[in-house]
């Protein structure tokens, strides 16, 4: 059986085509595309890897379902056929905390929480639809980024706020980026041979759009950067993470309507807001070094500095870590935001390599930290469609096994 | 509440708490600018402000002989760093004023003062408005109040930091914008999680109702001290101040112990607002 999973970010889209062996899953082929429906300097553009030969071809990518649509083509071009599709699903609300196999009938609950993640739910959205009109016979299954937190302790997912506005809106920390840190907690567990429940972990998940830190105890997510929405949080490409509410208020007093409020914090607050060229951290460290961009240099203090403070309270947290992790494309491939990130965390033990950092390599866990530093720094690739694929599996079993 | 001191028999001090970009000095002598100043800042903020102003303009004007003189509380945060005033916001919202401004900055500027020795300092207000700054070489660089009262930890009644989004949906779900104004400085805080609760009980009881309330603080607060030692690599010194040590010491041990593993020197004081308003005025005086 193959099995297609589509992995949409607020401005990525990844797939992979697995196929079911009696081991395990194989990747027949993958994918991504890259900076899909954002204003940036370089192009849009598709990438495939298939037989070891990798297609990429330059284009505009306005959305996610036409990312989906050259996805399908390639697929088809290539005789590969599709058995079932799991998709990620950023924000499943009160309602979706495990994964579900699609029906007409989730279908329709799934619009209500569609508002809950307005730049991400929608995407998925609109890419589970191109399924439904093209592989209308194939089974869908999603799974939910916020599952990973849903066992968050409550004073830390817990606003403080009147009891009755809780219960009527739902109101709490969600959290977000599930998939991966259940995926590289594990790893990194693996890597350090330390079994999962022992290890104090601080993960960040840094990605072209969208970013969080996560602190593990145990395996168990006990606090998260994101909240009620992904807006939350961390500065991000093009959303403006936490602000002071009184904000939020002023806007509206001055005559903005809420969707506008939620347009501008979502769409063109961030990176993209400070330095207004680009919403692309690594244009920006670019722009900051070698043209002296006085707002690229802002965007990019604010952006290391809120992460390098998040990364900090949870380590007081967790009373000191045993491992702080960076995935994600973000971090993964830039060595210049863990290091401005690490810089100053030396009185919680975290002391990078700047040699070992700056060769980290691109595709599999490595460390990045002094020999004498008490917790260990591991750079490290995420896999959240494995864990979709493995959750398509096991729902299918079910379905099939009972 | 509306502070003042008295100075002498003809000269009186008065706090405002949020002077934002029009008082950037711990001291001002009021004169008619800067009276014109105080009522921008109550249109600015007035959950914060009104009180305070309307009071100094109304002794002002039945007692024309006496000298006013203004502390700010945001003053000592005037000069915070660029990455941490700013909002990740666009040009146009920057330019409206929504920055950071902190808040309590006498208090943080006093421990600043009474601890020269720290060049790295964190300065930790316990109190029903808890909040710190982060201060190196006696220059705030950092802390966990922004454009008004309401970010960072939340408050005996105010909220404390949401997601951006939630107060779009207040909005969108029907409540007007002084419903969503009472809520978030009046009706949310410690006080919408347990009735009745004070600072005190919140540090002390251990009555299971104030279990929830209690253990978010704790939580929050070990998060800001988190926060606040990242922003300085580390510090020389943890300073508490609190009104009332025996409200506070079980609190601090706890917070004392939670830390031990990064080994950093915690200190727990009592402080007098009188003696802190004196010496505010005094060292104002002699920056003016």
């Amino acid at each position: 059986m193959n099995i297609l999973v589509f992995n949409c970010g607020s401005s990525s889209q990844h797939y992979k085509l697995y196929q079911t062996t009696g081991s395990g899953l194989n990747v027949l082929c993958k994918g991504k595309a890259h900076r899909v429906g954002v204003k940036s300097h370089e192009p849009s553009f598709i990438e495939h890897t298939y037989n070891n030969e990798v297609t990429r071809t330059t284009l505009p990518l306005q959305d996610h379902a036409t990312a989906a649509n050259l996805t399908l083509n390639f697929l088809e071009e290539k005789q590969l056929p599709v058995d079932a599709i799991g998709h990620r699903f950023v924000h499943g609300g009160e309602r979706f905390q495990q994964s579900i196999l699609l029906t007409p009938a989730r279908l329709a609950e799934l619009t209500d929480v569609l508002p809950l993640a307005p730049i991400h739910n929608p995407n998925s959205m609109s890419v589970i639809q191109v399924c439904l009109q093209r592989l209308a016979s194939k089974p869908e299954t999603l799974t939910f980024d916020t599952a990973f937190h849903a066992g968050l302790p409550e004073c830390a997912y817990r606003y403080a706020l009147p009891a009755s506005l809780v219960k009527r809106f739902a109101l709490r920390k969600y959290g977000f980026h599930g998939l991966s840190y259940q995926y590289v907690s594990r790893q990194a567990a693996d890597f350090l041979h330390r079994p999962l429940e022992s290890l104090r972990i601080v993960a960040c998940h840094l990605g072209t759009g969208g970013s969080s830190v996560c602190a593990i105890q145990g395996g168990i997510s006990i606090d998260t950067s994101m909240g009620y929405s992904p807006l939350a949080g961390l500065m991000m490409s093009t959303r403006s993470g936490d602000l002071d509410p009184a904000v939020i208020l002023d806007m509206l007093c001055r005559g903005k309507s809420a969707a506008e409020i939620s347009a501008l914090l979502n769409k063109n607050s961030g990176l993209l807001g400070i330095a207004e060229f680009s919403s692309d951290i690594r244009d920006l460290i670019k722009a900051a070094d070698e043209e002296d961009n006085a707002l690229a240099r802002l965007a990019v203090d604010m952006y290391t500095s809120r992460l390098k403070k998040t990364i900090g309270s949870y380590l007081a947290l967790l009373g000191g870590a045993d491992a702080l992790l960076f995935t994600d494309d973000i971090g993964m491939q830039n060595s210049a935001v863990r290091e401005l990130a690490c810089s100053g965390l030396e009185w919680a033990g975290v002391n990078l390599d700047a040699v070992a950092n700056s060769k980290a390599p691109l595709n599999r866990m490595s460390d990045i930290s002094r020999s004498d530093s008490r917790t260990r720094i591991l750079v490290t690739p995420t896999d959240e469609e494995l864990v979709i694929a493995l959750e398509t599996t096991r729902l299918l079993q079910e379905v099939t096994y009972g | 509440m509306v502070e003042t001191f008295a100075i002498s028999a003809n000269e009186t001090l008065f706090v405002l708490p949020r002077g934002g970009e029009l008082f950037t000095q711990p001291i001002t002598r009021m004169d008619n600018e800067c009276a014109a100043k105080l009522v921008q800042c109550k249109q600015i903020w007035p959950e914060e402000n009104a009180d305070a102003v309307d009071s100094v303009l109304r002794f002002r004007q039945q007692n024309p002989e006496t000298t006013l003189w203004i502390a700010c509380e945001t003053a000592f945060f005037a000069d915070l760093p660029a990455a941490q005033q700013a909002y990740a916001l666009p040009a146009e919202e920057r330019t409206q004023g929504y920055k950071r401004f902190g808040a309590d900055g006498v208090f943080h500027a006093w421990t600043a003062r009474q601890n020269p020795q720290a060049d790295k300092l964190i300065s930790v207000h316990l109190c029903g408005s808890t909040n710190l700054a982060a201060i190196r070489a006696g220059e705030a660089v950092d802390t966990t109040s922004g454009y008004s009262l309401l970010e960072g930890l939340p408050g005996l009644t105010t909220c404390g930091d949401l997601d951006p989004s939630i107060v779009g949906l207040f909005n969108e779900e029907g409540l007007s914008q002084e419903e969503i104004r009472q809520l978030l400085y009046k009706k949310s805080g410690w006080q919408a999680l347990a009735e009745n609760i004070t600072f005190s009980k919140l540090c002390n009881s251990t009555s299971a109702d104030l279990s929830l309330p209690r253990a978010m603080y704790f939580h929050d607060l070990i998060k800001a001290i988190g926060a606040m030692l990242s922003s300085l690599g580390g510090a020389d010194l943890i300073y508490f101040g609190c009104d009332d040590l025996l409200n506070c010491e079980a609190l601090f041990q706890e917070l004392r112990a939670h830390f031990a593993f990064c080994k950093i020197k915690f200190q727990l004081c009592e402080v007098n607002r009188t003696e802190v308003l004196q010496e505010a005025f005094i060292s104002g005086c002699k920056q003016i």
